[in-house]
C-alpha cells in the first residue's frame, strides 16, 4: 500500500461536541510516512484553514483509526474529503472479526494485539476528560493535548508496519471510502420534531404509568408495574395464541420472541411497545444536537456480519418503534425511508444461483411464487384469494432466514409442528439449489475457519460455531456490503442521507426535489445490488415522509396514539394547553 | 424519467465510481460466493436399505432402463433378509432351491426426505402371470417415474393402492451415483457369489 501513493499520511483530530452535535475540531496531527514531516495544528489555525493541510488527491492516502471521525472534522471544517482513506479500525475489523479481544478492538486493543507499546488506559481516559472539558486551555494544556494527539498519529504509524501485510488492496481502500460516508451521514443527522421529544422528556415518568394502565387494559397481564408470566399465560390461553416455550416449560418472554411473535400476531403489538417502551428506554438518551437532528455514532462494521451498530439509546431507530414518530422533516423538506424489497430472499436466490428461488423474487411476491412453486396454491391464485397459504408461505420463508425450526415455526403461524414441518420440508424440495448452497456455507466455513462477504469482509471462526449464524451471513453480510455500498454511492452523488437503517436509507431533500432524489437513490441502490449480487437487482420500497408528517411506522401508531392522549391528560391536569402533533 | 433526471443519474453514477476515490474495479475484486466449488464436500451414501416403500411416504422411481435390473433374489425368510445372487449360480439354485430364489426388478427410489432405497418388484412369470400385490407395485414404479406417489397395502383389497401427490411438487434432486453403486451399497455383504456361502450352505441343511 505505502509504495502505491506518493504521499501517505496518518491523521488523527481531537475533538469535542455535546450528543448529537457535530464534532468541533481542538486540534490536529498530521504525519507524512516518507518524509517523516509532521504537521500539528491548534483549532485556530485550523478553522482559519480553507483546505487539509496534506495531500488528499489520487497519489495520496490517508490513513487513520476509526476514519469516519476524521473525515466528520474534515466536514465540521468545511474541508474537502481525502479521496482515498484507509482505516485501520476497519482493517483490524477484518482480521480479528469472530476472535475473542481482551483489550478490544480500539486503538489501544489493536496496538494490545500486536504486542506494540501504547498509552494506559487510565491516561487517555484523562486526556479525554481534558479534551471534552472545553477551553481555556493552558498552554501546558495543549501541548500536552497535541503530544497525545502525535502519540497516537505515531501508533498509527507503527500499526500499519503490522497490519499491511494482511491488507486487502481495493477492497480495504471501499471500507474506507465508506467511512466517508459514515461521516457524511453521522454530520448530516435525522431531523426531530424538538417539541415532541421534549415534551416526551418532560412527562416521561408519569406516562409509563399511565401508559401501563392504558396498554394493560386489553391484557390484564400487569401488577401495578410488574408483568405476570402467569397472567399472560392466561391472557394467551383464552385468545387462543400459541407461545414459544424455553426447554423449561416457561414462556419465553425475550424481546426477539415478543418482536417474531408481535409480527404473526398483531393484537400482542401494543404490548411488545408497552414492555420495550418501560423495560429499557431512556429518552434522555435519545442524542439529538441543538439544530434538531438525532446525530450519534453509527459504529460501522461493529457488528459480527459488518453491519452498523449504533447505540440503541441514542439512535432514533433504536428504541421502541413508537419512538421513531419523533422524526419529522423540517418545512419545506421531505424524508424518504428506502429499503430493499424482500433483501434477504434476493441475496439468497442470487448468490446460491438457485433459479426457482430468483423467479420467485423476480415474480415480485416471492411468498406467494413459493407457495405456487410448491404447489399450495395455483397458478392463478393471488394475494386476495390465498391469503392464509400466503402468510403461511411468509412466515416459512422468514422461518428459514431466521434458522427457526418447526416448534418455532409452528408457534408463529398458529399450527401444529407437523405442518411447520412440512413448509419447512417444502422449502427444502423447492429451493434444492439454494439448500445445497448453504450446506456448502457451513462446510466450507468449517473447513477453513472462516466465511467472507463478495468485498472481504470475513468471520473468523474460533470455536464452535453456530450453524444458524454460519447459514446466515453470506445473507447478512453480504447485505451490509449493498447497503455501504449504496451509502458511498449516494453520498458522493450528493443525496443527503440522513441514515442508514438495517437494509434501509433515510434520505432528506426539499419538497419540490424529493421525488428526483427518490428516484435516484433508488437507482443508486439497485445499482449497488446488483454489483453485489452478480447483476440481480434487488427492487426497493419508498416510504416518504413530506412535512408537515412525521414518520410512523405502523407497529408502533396505536403507543403513539396513547402516548400523546396521555400528554393530553398530563397538560390537561397541569392547567397548561395540550397540543398533540399531527 | 426524464431527460435531465437521467443526466443527473449519469452524473451521479460517474461520481460513485470516480469522484469519491481511487478507481475501484467494484467487479474485479469481488470474492467468489460460488461456496459448493470452495468446499468441495460431498456427502457420501454408505447406506440404501432394500424395501418396499413406507406406506406413509411419497416416492418417486429412478426413471431409464439403466436404472433398473432384472436378477435373482435369495430370499432369507428366517431372518427377512434378500441377497443378489451372482448369474453363475441361478441356475444351480433354481434347481436346488427353487421356492427360496425369487426373480425381482430392482428400482431405485425416493422419498421427500431424499433417502434413498431399493425396491425389489417380482415380474410376470414365464406364463406372464402376476399376482394383484406385484402387478399393483410394478405399476407404481412405472408411475412413480413421472410424479410423486404413496404406495400402501390394503389387505382387504390384496393389493396396493396407489395415491399421487396433489399439486406441482418439485422433481427430485437425485444424488449423483450410477445405479451400479447404489445396488453395490444396498446388498453390501449380502452378495451370494459362491455355494460356499453361509446362508446356501444352511438352507441347502449342511450346517
Amino acid at each position: 500500500m505505502r509504495e502505491r501513493f506518493k504521499t501517505v499520511w496518518f491523521v488523527d483530530f481531537e475533538f469535542r461536541g455535546g450528543p448529537g452535535d457535530a464534532p468541533k475540531v481542538v486540534c490536529m496531527v498530521a504525519r507524512e510516512l516518507h518524509t517523516g514531516k509532521t504537521i500539528k495544528l491548534w483549532e485556530d489555525e485550523l478553522l482559519g484553514a480553507v483546505r487539509p493541510p496534506f495531500e488528499i488527491g489520487m497519489d495520496s492516502l490517508i490513513v487513520a483509526y476509526y476514519a469516519s471521525a476524521e473525515m466528520s472534522c474534515h466536514l465540521s471544517l468545511g474541508w474537502e474529503m481525502p479521496q482515498n482513506v484507509l482505516d485501520l479500525f476497519t482493517e483490524f475489523r477484518v482480521l480479528t472479526n469472530g476472535l475473542s479481544l481482551p483489550c478490544g478492538s480500539g486503538l489501544l486493543g489493536a496496538l494490545a494485539y500486536f504486542g506494540l507499546d501504547a498509552m494506559a488506559g487510565a491516561e487517555k481516559d484523562r486526556m479525554r476528560d481534558l479534551i471534552l472539558r472545553g477551553r481555556p486551555w493552558s498552554n501546558e494544556e495543549k501541548k500536552e493535548i497535541l503530544d497525545y494527539c502525535e502519540s497516537d498519529v505515531l501508533a498509527l504509524e507503527r500499526l500499519l508496519s503490522k497490519i499491511e501485510p494482511v491488507l486487502d488492496g481495493d477492497r480495504s481502500l471501499l471500507r474506507g471510502r465508506y467511512m466517508k460516508a459514515v461521516a457524511s451521514m453521522e454530520v448530516s443527522g435525522i431531523p426531530v420534531d424538538v417539541q415532541s421529544l421534549e415534551k416526551l422528556r418532560r412527562y416521561w415518568e408519569p406516562i409509563r404509568q399511565k401508559l401501563i394502565l392504558k396498554i394493560d387494559a386489553r391484557y390484564g397481564v400487569y401488577e401495578g408495574v410488574t408483568f405476570k408470566a402467569r397472567k399472560f399465560a392466561d391472557y394467551l390461553a383464552n385468545n387462543n395464541v400459541p407461545w414459544p416455550v424455553l426447554s423449561s416449560g416457561s414462556l419465553a418472554l425475550d424481546d426477539d420472541t415478543f418482536r417474531e411473535m408481535a409480527k404473526a400476531h398483531p393484537m400482542i403489538a401494543p404490548l411488545h411497545e408497552l414492555r420495550a417502551s418501560i423495560s429499557k428506554m431512556r429518552l434522555s438518551d435519545l442524542s439529538v444536537g441543538f439544530d434538531g437532528r438525532n446525530r450519534c455514532m453509527l459504529s460501522a462494521f461493529r457488528s459480527r456480519t459488518g453491519r452498523n451498530q449504533p447505540s440503541n439509546a441514542q439512535f432514533c431507530f433504536g428504541p421502541a418503534v413508537w419512538v421513531r414518530s419523533v422524526i419529522q422533516p423540517r418545512p419545506g423538506y421531505g424524508l424518504a425511508y428506502i429499503d430493499w424489497s424482500q433483501q434477504e430472499f434476493g441475496i439468497a436466490a442470487a448468490l446460491s444461483k438457485d433459479e426457482k428461488m430468483m423467479d420467485a423474487y423476480l415474480s415480485g411476491d416471492p411468498y406467494l411464487a413459493f407457495a405456487k412453486q410448491a404447489g399450495a396454491v395455483p397458478e392463478s391464485g393471488t394475494k386476495k384469494s390465498h391469503k392464509a397459504a400466503r402468510e403461511q408461505f411468509k412466515q416459512c420463508v422468514l422461518a428459514v432466514q431466521y434458522g427457526m425450526g418447526e416448534i418455532s415455526l409452528a408457534a408463529r403461524i398458529g399450527k401444529s409442528p407437523a405442518r411447520a414441518r412440512e413448509l419447512l420440508h417444502l422449502h427444502r424440495s423447492t429451493y434444492p439449489t439454494f439448500w445445497k448452497w448453504s450446506d456448502a456455507v457451513v462446510d466450507c466455513a468449517n473447513l477453513k475457519n472462516s466465511i467472507f462477504t463478495v468485498f472481504g469482509w470475513r468471520l473468523t471462526i474460533q470455536d464452535r460455531p453456530n450453524e444458524r449464524s454460519l447459514r446466515n451471513f453470506p445473507m447478512q453480510a453480504n447485505g451490509a456490503e449493498m447497503l455501504r455500498l449504496a451509502c458511498i454511492f449516494a453520498t458522493e452523488a450528493g443525496v443527503r442521507v440522513c441514515a442508514p437503517v438495517h437494509d434501509a436509507i433515510l434520505i432528506e431533500a426539499p419538497l419540490l426535489t424529493l421525488d428526483r432524489e427518490i428516484a435516484r437513490t433508488q437507482e443508486l441502490m439497485s445499482r449497488a445490488s446488483a454489483i453485489v449480487l452478480g447483476g440481480f437487482a434487488l427492487r426497493s420500497d419508498a416510504n416518504v415522509i413530506r412535512w408537515p408528517d412525521r414518520y410512523a411506522d405502523e407497529r408502533g401508531t396505536d403507543m403513539w396514539k396513547a402516548v400523546w392522549e396521555i400528554i393530553g391528560e398530563l397538560e390537561a391536569s397541569d392547567v397548561a394547553g395540550s397540543v398533540v402533533p399531527t | 424519467m426524464t431527460h435531465e433526471a437521467e443526466s443527473n443519474l449519469a452524473v451521479a453514477t460517474e461520481m460513485a465510481v470516480g469522484a469519491g476515490g481511487a478507481e475501484i474495479d467494484l467487479t474485479s475484486i469481488k470474492l467468489s460466493q460460488d461456496f459448493i466449488a470452495m468446499a468441495a464436500v460431498k456427502k457420501l451414501i454408505t447406506s440404501v436399505p432394500v424395501r418396499k416403500p413406507h406406506r406413509q411416504e411419497f416416492i418417486r422411481v429412478k426413471p431409464g432402463e439403466e436404472n433398473r435390473l432384472l436378477t435373482y433374489v435369495m430370499e432369507d425368510k428366517d431372518f427377512r433378509d434378500s441377497y443378489l445372487v451372482q448369474p453363475q449360480l441361478w441356475q444351480t439354485l433354481l434347481d436346488r432351491l427353487p421356492g427360496d430364489m425369487v426373480a425381482k426388478v430392482l428400482f431405485v427410489t425416493l422419498n421427500r426426505q431424499n433417502i434413498l432405497s431399493v425396491w425389489p418388484i417380482r415380474p410376470p412369470g414365464p406364463d406372464g402371470r402376476i399376482d394383484e400385490w406385484n402387478r399393483t407395485a410394478m405399476e407404481g414404479a412405472l408411475m412413480a417415474q413421472e410424479r410423486w406417489i404413496k404406495v400402501s397395502s390394503n389387505i382387504a383389497l390384496g393389493a396396493y393402492e396407489l395415491t399421487p401427490a396433489p399439486g406441482n411438487i418439485a422433481d427430485p434432486q437425485w444424488p449423483d451415483i450410477t445405479f451400479k453403486e447404489i445396488v453395490n451399497i444396498a446388498f453390501k455383504g449380502k452378495v451370494i457369489d459362491t455355494m460356499e456361502h453361509p446362508v446356501i450352505r444352511r438352507l441347502l441343511g449342511e450346517v
